[in-house]
């Protein structure tokens, strides 16, 4: 989670990631957040987040995200 | 024809009915557009003004369109200012533009009050029934408006006419062929110049724009689905947007299938992602243009016909048929293939002026022979070469301007406004094409402790979200040259 957190920090310092679950709906990240975040993710956690996985309501927390993450690396 | 307000009435009489933006379940039509823009030009003539530069707080909405073309009724020509700017990146624009009026949505008028603005603001609220007919237009009427990033800090306006924008449009659409029934999937948010290409092909054509809500963008599956419900034909987009589609499979799951038209713009297209595209879709024509925002639109394209590596640079191309581009080194026309010059462009497209700065106009836009008689061209900064088919290929650009996620940056711009910073004492911005990440590095002001996190918080306010530094580098001592220079070679190995 901390290696999430660092990815998100480095997109929207400014962001209470542990309250926040409307960051794509919210428009909080925008679509170059979005690539720079799914690029970093799948980079730092070596995992390749298939297209199903790409619903708004899997990116709109961190928790979301990292669930999703587990689910993959537990998938692969 | 002298008025792009021409295409407009002409697509209203031709297509009345017919949709010209939507977003969304929100739509307007030819004949909607055109008496809206007649009605808001006439609210504005009221103040008096011509060829005037009139703001206009650009949001991703129909009535942007509205505004502009309402600007362009009332004699003036339009700039437009993105809503979510930093405020103090508003006011240069406002000052240096010399703007009394501007435009915008009701709930704009916040951003109004925090510009201090004493001019008039108006929107689309205002209009009454007067309609204002299409005004006599004369040889280079000022149409529009872009501000650019500026080396020193301050935005510089570029200026473009009516003959220019007319000159481009036609050309684009006898060498593309587009149609009044293609649907125009906008990408683009208006207050960026290239936005300009879908805006004049809509009113020329009689085609439809689709503004694609910005969070379609977000994820790649709901985007091709979005495209597929608004039966979306042609889309001109950066590399990047199309880039993520590819690279997330996003293909496996669903595939565009009214699309005919591919263009990329802003950047180079990855080839590896290209290729991508061409697996699944293959039938679509894949163009690649090059522009400058001191022309009117693009002025080099290169269609994507034959097969190449993942590894293989995509060829600028050719120019287009009413631009002439040369390469030149060291005052010298370069003629042979692999030889790096910088380009050079001649065309009746190109700007008129920086916008109150005669020193850049002169530096940048400069008159010329070459070998046919003295000419005006552009000094782009870009150097190229020609390959063994005479097509252009990018090599660098000759100063520290950077095109990083489809948005042209001067790091320098960076540099001052991060320089600025009382936490700051001096610093250097570099762009790591590779791995696509502007990075500051920052000696810090004495006694300040500040993180490279909080740095960039701050420069979060100062600075367009896009050009803020993705790394901030807090260094003890930057790498000086010979010259007490800060050395961006020593630094740039570091990175």
């Amino acid at each position: 989670m901390d290696e999430l957190l660092e990815i998100l920090n480095e997109i929207r310092p400014d962001i209470d990631y542990d309250t926040e679950d409307n960051l794509i709906d919210g428009k909080i990240f925008d679509s170059f957040s979005i690539i720079s975040l799914i690029s970093d993710i799948c980079d730092t956690f070596d995992i390749e987040i298939g297209p199903k996985w790409m619903r708004n309501e899997n990116f709109n927390s961190a928790k979301a995200m990292w669930n999703m993450i587990q689910v993959i690396q537990e998938e692969e | 024809m002298t008025n792009v307000l021409s295409y407009l009435e002409h697509a209203a009489t031709s297509f009345p009915e017919k949709t010209a933006v939507a977003l969304d379940d929100k739509r307007v039509t030819f004949s909607e557009l055109m008496h809206l823009s007649k009605k808001m030009g006439a609210v504005i003539a009221e103040s008096g003004i011509k060829n005037c530069a009139v703001g206009v707080i650009a949001e991703r909405d129909i009535d942007t369109i509205a505004l502009f073309f309402g600007v362009v009724y009332s004699e003036n020509f339009y700039v437009p200012i993105d809503p979510d700017m930093p405020i103090e990146k508003k006011k240069s624009i406002v000052e240096d533009s010399g703007m009394t009026v501007l435009l915008g949505r009701k709930s704009n008028i916040e951003i109004v009050d925090a510009l201090g603005f004493d001019g008039s603001f108006f929107t689309l609220d205002d209009i009454g029934d007067n309609e204002l007919d299409i005004p006599e237009t004369i040889g280079e009427s000022p149409l529009y408006m872009v501000y650019t990033s500026g080396s020193t800090g301050k935005p510089k306006g570029v200026l473009k006419g009516h003959k220019a924008i007319i000159n481009y449009i036609e050309t684009y659409c006898d060498v593309f062929d587009f149609v009044s029934d293609d649907i125009i999937g906008n990408q683009t948010p208006f207050f960026f110049d290239a936005s300009a290409k879908d805006i004049y092909l809509m009113i020329k054509t009689g085609a439809s724009i689709e503004i694609i809500p910005t969070e379609k963008f977000a994820m790649p599956t709901v985007l091709i689905e979005y495209l597929n419900e608004k039966k979306i034909t042609f889309i001109s987009w950066v590399p990047t947007a199309l880039a993520i589609v590819a690279q997330l499979k996003t293909f496996t799951y669903v595939v565009p299938e009214t699309l005919k038209k591919v263009f990329f713009v802003g950047e180079v297209m990855p080839m590896k992602y290209l290729n991508k595209w061409r697996e699944v879709l293959p039938d679509l024509q894949y163009v690649n243009l090059y522009g400058q925002s001191e022309l009117a639109g693009i002025c080099c394209y290169y269609e994507v016909k034959d097969k190449f590596e993942d590894s293989a640079v995509l060829p600028m191309g050719k120019a287009m048929p009413n631009c002439k581009i040369y390469l030149v080194d060291n005052g010298e026309i370069v003629t042979e293939t692999g030889k790096i010059g910088e380009m050079y462009i001649v065309s009746d497209t190109l700007a008129i002026e920086y916008y109150n700065d005669a020193e850049r106009t002169a530096e940048s836009f400069l008159v010329k022979d070459f070998g046919e008689g003295k000419v005006r061209c552009f000094k782009t900064g870009d150097l190229a070469y020609l390959d063994e088919n005479g097509n252009f290929i990018f090599a660098s650009r000759s100063d520290f301007q950077i095109k990083h996620m489809g948005h042209r940056i001067e790091l320098g711009e960076i540099e001052a406004v991060a320089g600025a910073l009382e936490e700051i004492q001096r610093c250097c911005c570099l762009y790591n094409s590779k791995i696509k990440k502007i990075v500051l590095f920052a000696e810090l002001a004495n006694g300040c402790e500040c993180t490279g996190r909080e740095i960039q918080g701050v420069l979060r306010t100062k600075l367009s979200s896009y050009m803020v530094p993705n790394k901030v580098v807090i260094t003890e001592k930057l790498p000086l040259n010979a010259n007490s220079k800060i050395d961006r070679q020593k630094l740039k190995e570091s990175f």
